[in-house]
């Protein structure tokens, strides 16, 4: 499929509700927002460990890489291997960062969320 | 160095299954640093456990997240799913009530009224009766040259019960409508007589009381048994417990009430349920030869076949021991003994209503395909608009077997909703299709509950018409290419005509069965509604009235009759009244022996003639003619002289050539010709219109002793039915003791005996009209659609010069194709089911070329009106214009 046609599709497809703009998903949001707060050697378990030690719920180890393989899917992460060590049998992890394209989207997210929350804050007192 | 743990091998094999490849190794890799962590901190029990659970939980996740895969496109958006689309169809279905309203009327007519035949049908022939094994359950007929019928003889059912092996158990039953009365009160009903064992055969137990198999054996008609079945006892009585005991008088003999059948068993004949059983007198008539039912329950283990072969020896022995009984037996023209099934009861309901509720349910299934053709051709059409989207949809990733199960999905909840409307037709439904077989003696009390049959009819009609609407659409799915629709953006993109042109086809072809069987029904009632019937039968009302039972007869019962006929004569607007013993269209049939003095006739038969015992003024009420000398008058009484008037076919066929009037002959055991003949009336016809009319001889009944049962008629100015209570009434303040049996018009009389054909001839009149009609709409939208499809061809072949006359043509052309291709099919069609129908056919053969040429033409007739409209529209387009818009 030539760039073109899918840019057709895609604008055809909104058109016609058939294709949706997502924001981000919550448990994305953390899953991104953890990346960045690790500075290096992030992968799924370091991801994992750090969303469970800042909002103290414990979180699916399996959410974690399936919304890992997404974000990459969706070109907001990206990825490439390290090395192969014995007691990881063999297998090499996988080390993650999160592209221009997912800080982009973390913001669009916040600004549209504040955007919804802004004047709000003294009616919620209020009403507390 | 300390050995490395190994992680569970199992739960590898499970993450190895179910992961996606391009991150199996990794998540294996972290689970495994993890699982060496825990075994250094937890141990190596729980971490082993741990590993499980984790490995469990992955597998889930990734196998959810694959299902929902295809229905994401590439880089993240998703593609509606199944449900939400179904919900985006139905609110599209919503916004245009008006024809979501009749697509789903039509749905729930079509489903209803197949529903609503099929549970009569059901109820009829269908259904097993209650009864233990009812499959074992087989009447004994006697079969020959003269066809099949089922009779036999008290002592002939002994013997076989007594002597064959491959039955285990029978019973004779006889069910008439006879007179019961309870508490001095006399009323008509049911009446079964049946041999002690009838119960026990069919293993019914009682409701309360008992049956007859603990009763005493000897059948004494002093002390006599009854039971009365459920319906009975809660109509009759208000199902009062105390029941048992009481005395209830049916036909002369009291019997008293010793139980209660239970409530879903109504005898043998389903459409005629059954008031009272009693016993059978074994003692008088043995050898008499007399059409009642026997059945046999076979025995465990013995086909029908075996008890064939065991019977029959045991028939034709029997019968050549017994000679008054082989007489009758060769008389008949019985040759075997025959056995047929009586699993949901008398073979002979099969007959009846099973042949003619099948071709109904025919014609109402093919007028539901065809709703269904012109529905599918609706759903194909909005498919085919939709067109853009589903490409679309595809181009994201969607499979195509998705996009047609979506376009299913839509069609099968139409029908969904549409068999559930369908249900409350079919309750209104069954109660028009009991009133109309009220004209074929049935039963208004027959049991219509909804059973398995039922349910299964109603959810495989509704799947049928489901598939029907959707397969057309859905396959239309496979021609969808991305390419195409990419290519023809901002085009109309052509429709695909292949599945359209099929539906036309299909709908046409339907509807020439149904032309064909509307034109031979129709016809066969307008040949019998044009046989001469010899008597006029507008204004006449009939009351037949039953003595039998009372103490009345002879004299006094004459006198009665006399009585009553004066007082009918009196009521206001009565033009004349008379009582005859076989009035016509009754079935009735009274032959009697019959001679002429110094006259042999050369068979027996000649000896007996049908003969009617009338009152004065009987060719004038039944509007006969006379064609000479004179009618039976009030003078003609027992002090008078003999006299007989004879029919036209009568008077020619015993005096060819000569003038019957004047002769004498003899009817009964008279001798010497008493009876002189003063008169010859016009043939009329007396059992039905497509039997010829009977030789007939009129006699007085004032010079003859009156018979039990008498037929009043009366000839009214007005309308008969508004007179009839007040003619009940004079009847009953004469005689209180002689119900009134049965009272109807003289023109209804007549329309019963062709109930069947009328029934036919309706159906297939009404439902045939409603075929072109759905077939017209049909062709008119389809083809309406494919030209509005075509409009950019059609304007640049107008631009390109071709006159309209040329393009019209070229759209006629192809439907004229279309209805060749169908005509071909359907006339087939017709030419096969012809055989079936042929026995309900009268003056005209199932394959009689006027009808299918006749069909022809309305056929083209139809197909070219329905196409002209849209067509004509279609080359009045402006070329420049239509191809500027394309």
């Amino acid at each position: 499929m030539t760039h073109d046609n899918f840019v057709f599709i895609l604008a055809e497809g909104r058109k016609r509700g058939l294709v949706s703009r997502e924001g981000l998903g919550e448990f994305e949001q953390l899953v991104l927002l953890a990346i960045l707060h690790l500075e290096s050697d992030v992968y799924g378990i370091p991801i994992m460990e750090e969303i469970e030690r800042r909002t103290g719920r414990s979180v699916a180890r399996a959410a974690v890489y399936v919304t890992l393989r997404r974000l990459e899917g969706k070109k907001l992460v990206s990825s490439w291997m390290g090395e192969a060590t014995l007691e990881r049998r063999g297998k090499a992890r996988r080390y993650v960062t999160v592209t221009p394209a997912g800080i982009q989207a973390l913001q669009d997210t916040r600004q549209t969320i504040d955007q919804m929350w802004r004047g709000l804050h003294p009616k919620l007192r209020g009403a507390r | 160095v300390r050995p490395i743990p190994e992680s569970p091998r199992l739960a590898r094999t499970l993450l190895t299954l179910a992961l996606p490849r391009d991150v199996r190794d990794e998540i294996v890799g972290d689970l495994e640093e993890v699982f060496q962590r825990r075994c250094l901190n937890n141990g190596a029990v729980g971490a082993r456990i741990w590993y499980y659970r984790e490995a469990l939980s992955f597998a889930a996740r990734f196998q959810v997240d694959r299902l929902g895969e295809h229905a994401r496109m590439p880089r993240g958006a998703t593609v509606m799913s199944i449900s939400r689309d179904t919900r985006e169809s139905l609110r599209a279905f919503a916004r245009k009530p008006l024809l979501s309203a009749t697509i789903l009327g039509s749905i729930a007519v079509g489903i209803g009224a197949n529903v609503a035949l099929f549970s009569v049908l059901n109820a009829l022939v269908l259904r097993p009766l209650p009864v233990r094994d009812p499959a074992s359950l087989f009447q004994i007929v006697h079969a020959g040259d003269a066809g099949a019928s089922a009779s036999s003889a008290y002592a002939f059912y002994e013997h076989l019960q007594n002597n064959a092996k491959t039955i285990d158990g029978a019973f004779l039953a006889d069910t008439s409508t006879t007179k019961a009365i309870i508490d001095g009160q006399a009323e008509s009903i049911v009446a079964q007589q049946v041999t002690p064992g009838y119960f026990e055969v069919l293993g019914v137990r009682p409701h309360i009381g008992a049956v007859f198999q603990t009763l005493d054996r000897s059948g004494q008609a002093s002390t006599r048994a009854a039971v009365i079945s459920h319906h009975y006892w809660v109509r009759r009585f208000a199902s009062d417990p105390g029941i048992l005991g009481r005395t209830i008088v049916v036909d002369r003999v009291a019997h008293t009430i010793a139980g209660v059948a239970p409530a879903r068993f109504v005898g043998l004949d389903v459409s005629r349920p059954v008031d009272v059983t009693v016993l059978l007198d074994g003692t008088r008539e043995r050898q008499y030869w007399q059409s009642k039912d026997f059945i046999v329950r076979l025995a465990p283990g013995s086909s029908r076949q075996q008890a064939m072969l065991e019977l029959n020896p045991l028939f034709h022995g029997y019968v050549s021991q017994h000679g008054s009984l082989s007489q009758t037996v060769r008389d008949r023209g019985f040759k075997w003994l025959d056995l047929e099934s009586a699993r949901s009861g008398l073979p002979e309901l099969r007959d009846r209503y099973g042949t003619p509720l099948k071709i109904a349910l025919a014609i109402m299934l093919a007028l539901l395909l065809l709703a269904c053709a012109n529905l599918a051709g609706l759903f194909l059409a909005r498919a085919t608009d939709r067109r853009r989207d589903f490409a679309i949809c595809l181009a994201l990733g969607a499979s195509r077997g998705r996009l047609a199960r979506q376009l299913f999905c839509e069609s099968l909840l139409f029908a969904a909703a549409g068999g559930v409307l369908g249900v409350l037709v079919a309750a209104w439904g069954t109660d028009a299709i009991v009133t109309v077989l009220a004209d074929f003696g049935l039963s208004p009390a027959l049991n219509l509950d909804p059973d398995l049959n039922v349910l299964t009819f109603t959810v495989a009609a509704s799947l049928l018409t489901g598939l029907s609407i959707g397969v057309a659409p859905a396959w239309s799915m496979k021609k969808v290419g991305l390419n195409q629709v990419l290519a023809a953006t901002g085009r109309t993109v052509g429709a695909a005509r292949g599945p359209f042109n099929a539906l036309i086809v299909a709908q046409l072809a339907v509807s020439i069965v149904l032309v064909v069987g509307a034109m031979l029904f129709a016809t066969t009632l307008s040949n019998l509604k044009a046989q001469p019937l010899g008597f006029v039968p507008g204004g006449v009302l009939l009351m037949t009235l039953d003595a039998d039972g009372t103490d009345l007869e002879g004299e006094r019962l004459g006198l009665v009759h006399r009585h009553i006929l004066e007082k009918l004569e009196a009521l206001p607007g009565v033009v004349s009244a008379t009582f005859a013993t076989i009035p016509p269209m009754s079935s009735n049939v009274d032959g009697k022996p019959f001679s002429i003095p110094g006259v042999t006739f050369p068979t027996p038969d000649d000896g007996v003639l049908q003969v009617n015992t009338v009152g004065p003024r009987f060719f004038e009420t039944f509007g006969i003619r006379l064609l000479r000398g004179r009618a039976v008058v009030a003078s003609d009484n027992g002090t008078a002289p003999k006299v007989a008037v004879v029919s036209e076919s009568m008077a020619r066929y015993y005096f060819p050539g000569e003038d019957a009037i004047g002769r004498r002959v003899d009817v009964g055991r008279g001798r010497g010709g008493q009876i002189e003949i003063v008169g010859i009336a016009e043939d009329v016809r007396y059992k039905n219109l497509r039997t010829p009319a009977p030789r007939m001889a009129y006699v007085p009944a004032l010079q003859r002793e009156a018979e039990e049962e008498s037929t009043f008629a009366i000839r009214m100015s007005g309308d008969p039915v508004s007179w009839a209570a007040a003619a009940v009434r004079e009847i009953k303040n004469v005689a209180p003791g002689i119900p009134a049996t049965d009272v109807i018009t003289l023109a209804r009389q007549r329309d019963k005996t062709v109930a069947t054909e009328r029934l036919l001839a309706s159906l297939s009149l009404g439902f045939g009209a409603l075929a072109l009609a759905l077939v017209g709409i049909g062709v008119y939208g389809m083809v309406g659609y494919t030209v509005s499809q075509r409009t950019a061809e059609l304007g640049l072949r107008i631009a390109l010069g071709a006159g309209r006359a040329t393009v019209l043509w070229l759209i006629i052309r192809e439907v004229l194709i279309l209805i060749s291709i169908a005509v071909a099919i359907g006339l087939t069609a017709s030419y096969l089911a012809g055989s079936l129908v042929s026995a309900f056919l009268f003056g005209v053969q199932p394959a009689a070329p006027w009808v299918y040429a006749a069909t022809l033409v309305v056929m083209v007739v139809t197909g070219v009106a329905a196409t002209l409209a849209p067509t004509i529209r279609a080359t009045r387009i402006d070329p420049i214009e239509t191809l500027r818009a394309h």
